[in-house]
């Protein structure tokens, strides 16, 4: 065997960062030929000099340098015992042990001794307090625990941590590089790079999988008064928010986290007026105590943009917070003062849905689902309503009919629960609530709509996505993937009458002329009724009415296109 | 919202543990791969995009990012970089998934992405499993390069041998281009200009285009740049064992038909 080492040495200047030096060591020695290969060495501290074996090293250690060192051992899968020895290759579906050691000491080969092994070291100048991340870049089927660690390592002159792989037998790739990250704050905030090692692997190349596609619909650009809102959550009950403004690219503002709100559980014994109360009253508590800055940053939203701004809500944490109904100060609430609108994901025809912002119009035949017994016959006849006798029955309505101008319009109200289907336990305790429940599904219709009709459902939280284990699930959701165009629903109970002089303000407004933008209908209306508030010269039963009027108003959400106009005939037969 | 076909195909690259342990913390990555890229790029005026990712990782996990948050995607088929986050597991145990809404510059929500379901447990008993991994091999960029004067290295006084499957990653390769760019040896802020500038163009010039040679050279994996930097770097040849195949058989991968020699394993870099 040739012995491929050679010994150079070599004087390397220094530039102008003296305290900077680096070593990169690497030895490899083969299995049975225990002999050296190679190894290597670069150093670079002031007029610091490379050598490679036998040459002695000048570090600048000055500033104290902590190694990484990296050494990898196979193990066994039925005892998890592991070699004694560090490993050269990997093999598909095996398992090892990547032991990271973090110390003062440089590594020195042990001299005249078959040392199998396989070790990379690489000094850098850290902190007090060091995390380490393992990022892999190929076909690692798993890594066990223990990243991570936040360690003192000035306590300490030597520190190790492992990482054990699963090499995935399936797929392995030709090379499998391992990257070490380090950060060395508390709180963490960014990651350095510290070390990589790449080792072939050995076992049958199959192909990658299929990458899954997604579409990104990068060329939309909001309007410029567009503002949203998201709302993620940090851990259980906390949220974080974030502002973002479409005028201001790649400038999102991070509001504070906000910690609420113990859930409110709508019991069997609690009166729906009592729900909505203290529902009000967690909202109110955030703005009274500017939660997370959220009173201020909204506060300062709409003295900028005025009426013209459109908040868009993207409720990621599906917290069910009527943000319409955060109240700002001096009676001006968050949904009275601005279009507020809603955006969820939706699938449809397996491309992703975007947002649309564009100046539409929306007109069509209006399909309605009511009790069997209702007092909004005269309502009804006079938009030309067709009457789905249940809720099963609608599908049959919505399909398109070539004689026929389509859908345009769905409005629904029940006593009762109108549910999907797939919300299972999410809502155990509405369940125990509402005794009369119904179903609606899309399955036979989706797909087939070119004309999408808006919906309109007014029964008790028609507009709360829920969650039910992973999956965010319920009637708005479904909808809006498979036939709606934009969806108004309540997150919380309805109280009849006021769903129906909701239903039939918007109608109204629906039939002038020009059309009605929902989400400004809603925000003139709940505009009004705050304003009715307080107003001095009414009744103390007026202000009560008008202030339950609002309430439930604010519980009203829009998810759809903000600036969409929807029309009906004054005579009520939809164009 | 209409169904829409426009759009950047891309494929997300996300690293997560699917099984982790209370309370300790972990790495989540987030990288997308563009589909469209070259001729097939969509926006013929810019040729990056950013993307932002939000994490909602609740309750499994409080998530906070590493360095920013977003991921710049490139016309010429790759990124800069995944997004990376800290996830610190709950204290309690539970399943869940960790849901990443992608968001353009404005704003506006494009897509969610969610993974599998995660378990966080009192003690981790099978390995985490990551998710789709990347199979492309990553350049090491950090912060604490070697910083090797120009002047002597550029001077080819002789040569670094690195053994046969050892690799150098960072930018030790290209210190030298300090000198020979700035016309001395760069200073720190000069240095860290020239790498950030050099991964760029790594990023940019990975895969060599190569249609105007012949068409079906620029289809498959094609031909990368540093294939290319090791062929011009490569001086000569050394022979590193003679033998029989079975002794040999650690460098090669034998097949029945053919022989297929692990360049790794007999690379001489000079």
């Amino acid at each position: 065997v040739s012995d491929p080492i050679e010994r150079t040495t070599r004087r390397l200047q220094h530039g102008a960062s003296p305290s900077r030096t680096t070593t990169t060591r690497t030895e490899i020695t083969r299995a049975d030929d225990v002999q050296p290969i190679a190894e290597q060495s670069i150093s670079a501290g002031a007029d610091s000099v490379v050598t490679n074996n036998n040459q002695s090293i000048n570090l600048d250690l000055a500033d104290r340098n902590f190694y990484f060192d990296l050494q990898v051992f196979s193990k066994n899968e039925e005892s998890d015992e592991e070699s004694a020895e560090t490993v050269m290759f990997l093999e598909a579906g095996g398992r090892y042990r990547l032991h990271v050691t973090v110390g003062l000491n440089e590594y020195n080969p042990p001299i005249g001794t078959a040392d199998i092994s396989r070790r990379v070291q690489y000094p850098v100048k850290i902190g007090r307090t060091l995390a380490l991340f393992l990022d892999t870049h190929s076909s690692i089927k798993a890594i066990t625990s223990s990243q991570a660690e936040l360690l003192d390592v000035r306590t300490y002159h030597e520190w190790n941590c492992d990482f054990v792989l699963e090499i995935d037998a399936a797929n392995p790739s030709g090379d499998i590089t391992l990257l070490l990250l380090y950060s060395e704050s508390d709180p963490i905030a960014t990651l350095n790079q510290a070390l990589s090692l790449v080792l072939p692997v050995k076992g049958n190349l199959s192909s990658p999988p299929v990458p899954i596609k997604h579409i990104l619909p990068l060329e939309l650009e909001p309007p410029p008064d567009t503002v949203f809102l998201y709302v993620n959550a940090a851990i259980e009950n906390e949220f974080e928010l974030i502002g973002w403004e479409s005028k201001q690219s790649d400038c999102p503002t991070t509001l504070n986290p906000i910690n609420i709100l113990s859930p409110i559980i709508f019991h069997e014994t609690t009166s729906e007026d009592d729900y909505i109360r203290t529902l009000q009253n967690q909202v109110h508590d955030l703005s009274v105590n500017n939660a997370g800055n959220i009173s201020i940053w909204a506060g300062d939203i709409l003295q900028r943009y005025e009426k013209s701004c459109c908040i868009v809500v993207i409720d990621q944490a599906d917290s069910g917070i009527p943000w319409e109904m955060l109240h700002l100060s001096e009676g001006r609430y968050l949904g009275a003062e601005a279009r507020v609108v809603r955006w969820v994901e939706a699938q449809y025809r397996g491309g992703a849905l975007a947002m649309q912002f564009q100046h539409d119009q929306l007109d069509g035949r209006v399909v309605a689902c009511v009790p069997p017994i209702h007092t909004e016959t005269d309502f009804l006849e006079a938009i030309a309503a067709e009457l789905a006798e249940t809720p099963e029955d609608l599908q049959d309505y919505l399909f398109p009919d070539e004689t026929r101008e389509p859908v345009g319009f769905v409005y629904m109200t029940l006593n009762g629960l109108l549910l999907y289907g797939d919300e299972h336990d999410a809502i155990d305790t509405l369940l125990q609530r509402y005794s009369e429940q119904y179903q609606v599904r899309f399955n036979d219709i989706e797909g087939l709509l070119q004309l999408r009709p808006f919906f309109l459902v007014s029964t008790p939280f028609s507009g709360r996505i829920f969650r039910h284990g992973r999956y965010s699930c319920g009637l708005v959701k479904a909808a809006l993937t498979q036939v709606a165009s934009g969806y108004i629903g309540t997150l919380g109970p309805v109280d009849r009458e006021y769903a129906f002089w909701f239903a039939r303000k918007l109608f109204e407004a629906a039939q002038s002329p020009e059309g009605a933008n929902p989400a400004e209908v809603l925000r003139i209306l709940r505009a009004e009724a705050a304003e009715e508030v307080r107003k001095p010269s009414i009744t103390p039963r007026q202000r009560q009415a008008a202030r339950r009027r609002l309430r439930y108003l604010s519980l009203y959400v829009y998810y759809g296109n903000p600036n969409i106009r929807l029309r009906l005939s004054a005579r009520g037969e939809a164009r | 919202m209409t169904d829409t076909n426009i759009g950047l195909s891309i494929e997300p690259i996300i690293k997560y543990p699917s099984e982790a342990e209370v309370g300790k913390m972990y790495l989540l990555t987030i990288d997308l791969r563009p589909l469209d890229f070259d001729e097939k790029w969509p926006y013929h005026d810019i040729e990056e995009q950013t993307i932002h990712c939000l994490i909602n990782s609740a309750p499994l996990f409080r998530s906070s990012p590493l360095g920013d948050s977003c991921v710049v995607i490139h016309r010429f088929g790759g990124s800069y970089g995944p997004a990376r986050f800290r996830l610190t597991a709950s204290a309690k145990e539970g399943e869940g998934t960790i849901r990443i809404t992608l968001v353009n510059s404005k704003g506006l929500p494009l897509d969610v992405i969610e993974t599998p379901t995660i378990h966080v447990r009192q003690r981790s008993h099978t390995p985490t499993r990551i998710s789709v991994i990347s199979s492309a091999e990553m350049k090491v960029s950090d912060n604490n390069a070697v910083l090797i004067d120009g002047e002597t290295v550029g001077a080819n006084l002789g040569t670094i041998t690195v053994d046969n499957t050892a690799r150098i990653h960072g930018v030790a390769v290209g210190v030298n281009l300090g000198t020979i760019i700035y016309g001395r040896p760069p200073e720190e802020d000069k240095r860290r200009q020239l790498v950030w500038y050099l991964e760029r163009v790594t990023s940019r010039l990975f895969r060599l285009p190569l249609r105007g040679l012949e068409e079906r050279l620029d289809r498959g994996q094609g031909v990368g740049l540093p294939q290319v930097y090791v062929m011009l770097a490569t001086q000569s040849q050394i022979e590193v064992i003679r033998g029989s195949i079975s002794s040999l058989s650690r460098y090669l991968e034998l097949n029945v038909s053919q022989i297929l020699i692990k360049t790794a394993s007999v690379d001489h870099r000079c």
